[in-house]
């Protein structure tokens, strides 16, 4: 009696043993099928994009890339896009229109041109839908022109400077440029001509932020080198300064590189510096803050210019 | 100072020493018993180890029986008289048991080590265990059985690259005879440059070992080769369809001075790829040479010489289209090493002495044929002294070091933010390490290791520990330890066709370091089962790794990271390899690496990323079968193991660096490939099933004939080497492959 049930609990516990190993076994054939590896995974994206607002300008580009499972040298002849921007405040639909475009590098890429000026301080909403209705989305904010301090021009021993302080602004400018508005001694009935000095990185002069805002220091005596150089002037001659401005190119605030910084090592992962649903890359939009100011006889003398009111 | 104490310590005791050979080829004979017997029936002893030596100290005076036995041979028997101070030097040479039948008994059973006699990451491989596992080649070779421990995971059949218990194969030692080889496993997976017939064990530590060894984050492997035959010439010859190899051995002054040669050479291109109808572009091939002598009773001095080549081209070039013509990036690597080993045992002191010099070279090319762009050339010159003085129950291990490295990489621009240049590297260091036996089946081993690098102004302790405790049929052991590696291996593992190393020192104040612990069990209830589990955590901290990049290109950056491997791994062995054994293993692992690319912080929100690097096999399962059935040995061995990780992608598109007024009607961008986080996709499983069967006729007196023949990858599965992304064209391990070998046997 006691044999026959040890034989049953040995009965039992095979059993036992056995299903679990034999689903183990059975789970190892079924997943030791497989041969094939798909390795693109699906996620609701389909479009990169590339590009900006620009409100110097009434035509705007923007690159669209349609996601693809093939590693392609040469881009695509066709893309299945159609794009519009909608002006969020006013519902302003604006129909994009394709190009294709060959690079210098044998390339060729689409590039979609709008026909439109955007205006600063409004919503502007891209779309890039496939036939299907698969759609990839972005808004931009176009930046509006902020408050401006103008400080007191002062006379030091490398001549007179003069800061420029935006508040708001709390990101390297993209551009900023400094024009001067002049009419030559020589010939006053000629009309006026306009010198711009680039404050770009090969000055170190593009500002620096402080804890006012960003500050764009002038120095007109180094500008007056670049003035007189670019307007053709001798290097003793005093142009009359009729006026002169401020042009900083400010990109809208989405367009803030992780860390400050446009490090192309980070940024090229996908989805690290991105504002697209449903796709990658970026759109922005820029617009030009300016400021216009007149010198006093005694700075503009000092500064190696003639003053409008002593012709 | 030290020898003066051990001295007087042991100065009122006797001591007995001695090698124990084979008498019929003058080999060592490791394993053997030897025990010491008084009149009160009070037993000592030792057994030998892999030199063939034995000792046995703090012997009182007086008579005793002496009694060496191992299986298969003749026990030794000998009554001796001990004094005080005495240290007799017995050498012995046991003499093959033969049945009535008159048939050798020896053959097989001395020489297994068992697949499941694992103790504290330690298993010991003797050439019996080797030819256990079904091989494409007749000549049976060392790599084809690591491969079936649980733990180890290969890239597959092609590429010669261990990952041991999570370890990069960079972080391998590997050792022949005490010489250090940089990049020993060839082209072909089921090859290295250790045939079975020229190794006498090999000790594979795949974590925790001991305070002798250092440099090396993941793992030793100590192979000794034989001593060649000392009584009579022999050696054999095979042809296969991969390899061809020739072995001479024979006593140069008989009984004292040997040589044993060994060379092979693939023979793919005539063999197994036309076997196939496949191109096989590998060609490997190795030649060893050692002269060993007996200088004395106390004495033995030996030379090896080793060097190996191969090259092949393993990838594809992702930029050009399936048909076109192109060549593809070759791999070459050429190992020299030539080193010799002295052991000596002083007549006035109960010490074992070993006296290590060694030159070893690696050159390693990458790129296109002829005009390789990447290139890395080491080369180590070393000297090691070890000794062990045997007082009483302990053995008391120190030793001392001294190497110097040169190391010269060209990488070919391939990682953007590292310069190398000439770099000389010398390190000096001491260990100690004592073997306390407190009681019967108990020994404790801790051990420290001082390794300085003066040129780099760095020092490094490491401590180590190892604990083993046999009680009846019960073993439990435990190792734990610090490691460091100073000169390091720099891999692009994004790319499995390029598996060119650079070796290089590592980054001041960033020098990779591993933390290991090690437990496992072992139970052996019959003489024909044994069962051991083993779990083991190794903490892995300043590793080198390349930067994770969504670029399709080949450059990339290196980075720091951090990272874990753990797991365990269960192995049942039943039966004896005269008859029948089989062994099944099923190893578990979990390799984490953690990533602070500053672009994963940003995509995650994470400081760190973890991922599972793309060695991060989680189960690997291997069952082996050996069966002898008049006269014929039959092999089965069948190897699953889960998918290895790869980069999955969205797909491509093409990327511009928006950083300012940028022209998009202008700037064509680059491709890039939508990598989401790194290594989150498995690669099916790989599974594959080989068989062998083989058997030996006497042609002669002492000449044999074997004819092997077998299948691998039976079901002919389908097990993907290499997928390419950027053309979605994937390279396959080897398909089902007949082979069938040849070897004759003079012994």
């Amino acid at each position: 009696m006691r044999v026959n049930q040890q034989k049953s609990l040995f009965k039992t516990m095979n059993r036992r043993a056995f299903v679990p190993l034999a689903l183990l076994f059975g789970l190892i054939l079924w997943s030791g099928c497989e041969e094939e590896v798909n390795p693109f995974v699906e996620e609701d994206r389909y479009f990169t994009v590339f590009g900006y607002l620009d409100t110097a300008v009434d035509q705007q580009f923007l690159r669209v890339i349609e996601l693809r499972t093939e590693f392609a040298t040469a881009g695509d002849q066709s893309i299945d896009a159609i794009v519009t921007t909608t002006e969020r405040e006013t519902g302003f639909v604006t129909v994009w229109r394709d190009s294709l475009v060959s690079f210098e590098d044998g390339t060729i890429g689409h590039i979609f041109v709008g026909d439109l000026r955007p205006v600063p301080g409004l919503h502007y909403v891209l779309d890039v839908t496939k036939s299907d209705g698969k759609r990839a989305s972005a808004t931009t904010l176009v930046p509006a022109q902020p408050n401006v301090i103008l400080s007191e021009p002062q006379a030091a021993f490398v001549g007179v400077t003069q800061k420029v302080v935006w508040p708001t602004v709390r990101f390297i400018p993209f551009k900023v440029e400094v024009w001067y508005r002049t009419i030559d001694t020589a010939a006053p009935g000629l009309p006026f001509r306009e010198a711009v000095v680039l404050y770009g990185d090969g000055h170190n002069r593009v500002g620096q932020q402080t804890a006012g805002g960003w500050e764009i220091l002038i120095r007109y005596a180094e500008d007056k080198k670049e003035v007189t150089r670019q307007l053709g002037f001798g290097e003793g001659d005093q142009p009359i300064l009729l006026s002169m401005g401020m042009r900083v190119t400010m990109s809208d605030e989405q367009w803030r590189p992780p860390d400050g910084v446009f490090n192309p090592d980070v940024l090229v992962q996908p989805g690290t510096f991105s504002n697209v649903d449903g796709g990658f890359g970026f759109f922005g939009s820029v617009n030009q803050y300016s400021l216009e100011w007149t010198l006093s006889l005694s700075v503009t003398t000092i500064a190696g210019y003639t003053n409008p009111g002593k012709r | 100072m030290l020898l003066i104490v051990v001295a007087s310590a042991s100065a009122q005791t006797a001591t007995v020493r001695g090698f124990i050979t084979d008498a019929s080829d003058g080999q060592p004979l490791p394993g053997v018993n030897v025990i010491l017997t008084d009149a009160n029936g009070g037993l000592s002893g030792a057994a030998t180890d892999t030199d063939g030596f034995y000792g046995i100290s703090r012997i009182e005076p007086g008579k005793y029986q002496m009694k060496a036995s191992f299986v298969g041979f003749k026990d030794f028997e000998r009554d001796i008289t001990l004094v005080g101070s005495e240290i007799q030097t017995i050498n012995i040479e046991m003499e093959i048991e033969e049945t009535e039948l008159g048939e050798v008994l020896v053959e097989s059973t001395r020489e297994t080590a068992g697949a499941a006699n694992v103790t504290a990451g330690l298993q010991t491989i003797r050439p019996a265990d080797i030819s256990l596992v079904p091989a494409p080649d007749i000549s049976a070779d060392l790599v084809n059985y690591l491969t079936a421990l649980p733990g180890i995971v290969s890239q597959g059949d092609r590429g010669g690259q261990l990952f041991i218990r999570g370890g990069e194969p960079t972080q391998n030692m590997v050792l022949l005879d005490g010489m250090q080889l940089f990049q020993p496993f060839h082209i072909i997976g089921f090859f290295s440059a250790f045939p079975a017939d020229v190794i006498n064990t090999a000790d594979v530590y795949a974590g925790g070992f001991g305070s002798r060894f250092g440099g090396r984050l993941s793992s030793v492997m100590d192979i000794t080769s034989r001593t060649g035959n000392k009584r009579r010439y022999v050696g054999a010859a095979t042809v296969a369809p991969f390899v061809s190899t020739v072995r001479l051995e024979g006593p140069l002054l008989p009984g004292k001075v040997s040589f044993l040669a060994s060379y092979r050479q693939s023979v793919i291109e005539q063999g197994a790829s036309k076997l196939i109808d496949q191109d096989l572009p590998f060609e490997f091939g190795d030649v060893f040479a050692k002269i060993h002598a007996n200088l004395g009773q106390s004495a033995q001095l030996s030379v090896t010489g080793i060097q190996t080549h191969d090259n092949g081209r393993l990838g594809l070039d992702p930029l050009v289209d399936p048909g076109e013509e192109y060549v593809p990036d070759e791999i070459k690597w050429e190992n020299l090493a030539i080193g010799s080993r002295l052991i000596f045992l002083p007549a006035t002191l109960p010490v074992f002495a070993e006296l290590l010099v060694s030159y070893t070279t690696l050159k390693n090319e990458f790129g296109p044929p002829g005009d390789p762009t990447q290139t890395t050339d080491a080369s180590l010159v070393s000297f090691a002294a070890n000794l062990t003085h045997y007082v009483g129950t302990t053995d008391f291990n120190w030793g001392i070091f001294l190497s110097s490295s040169q190391l010269d990489s060209n990488l070919g621009g391939i990682f953007q933010n590292v310069d190398l240049k000439v770099e000389y590297i010398t390190e000096v260091g001491a260990y100690i390490e004592p073997e306390f036996k407190p009681f019967e089946g108990l020994t404790i081993q801790p051990g420290l290791r001082l390794q300085s690098f003066p040129s780099k102004n760095e020092s490094f302790i490491e401590p180590r520990f190892r604990i083993v405790w046999n009680t009846g049929v019960h073993r439990l052991s435990m190792a734990a330890g610090v490691y460091h590696q100073e000169v390091t291996g720099l891999n692009d593992r994004r790319n499995a066709g390029d598996i060119f190393t650079a070796w290089t020192a590592a980054p001041n104040n960033q020098v990779p370091e591993a933390k290991h612990l090690i437990a496992g069990y072992r139970i052996e209830p019959t003489s024909w089962a044994t069962f051991s589990a083993e779990g083991f955590y190794k903490d892995l901290t300043n590793l080198v790794v390349p930067e994770w990049t969504a670029f399709p290109r080949f450059t990339t950056r290196i980075q720091p990271a951090d990272g874990t491997a753990s797991g365990f791994d269960i192995r049942l062995e039943l039966g004896s390899s005269d008859k029948f054994q089989t062994t099944v293993s099923w190893g578990r692992s979990e390799v984490i690496y953690g990533s602070k690319s500053r672009a994963l912080q940003i995509l995650t929100g994470k400081e760190e990323v973890e991922y599972s690097p793309p060695h991060d096999r989680k189960d690997q399962i291997n069952i082996m079968t050996s069966l002898k059935v008049k006269g014929f040995n039959f092999n089965v061995r069948w190897q699953f193991g889960t998918g290895l990780p790869f980069n999955e992608s969205l797909g491509f598109d093409r990327w511009v660096l928006l950083d300012s007024l940028v022209n998009v009607t202008q700037i064509p961008g680059e491709e890039r490939v939508l990598y989401g986080r790194p290594y989150t996709g498995r690669l099916p499983t790989y599974h594959r099933l080989d068989i062998s069967l083989d058997r030996e006729f006497r042609i002669g007196p002492t000449t044999f004939l074997t004819i092997q023949t077998g299948i691998l990858n039976a079901y002919d599965r389908k097990n993907l080497f290499y997928l390419d992304l950027f053309t979605l064209r994937r390279v396959d391990q080897l398909p089902l492959i007949p082979t069938v070998g040849i070897k004759l046997d003079y012994k």
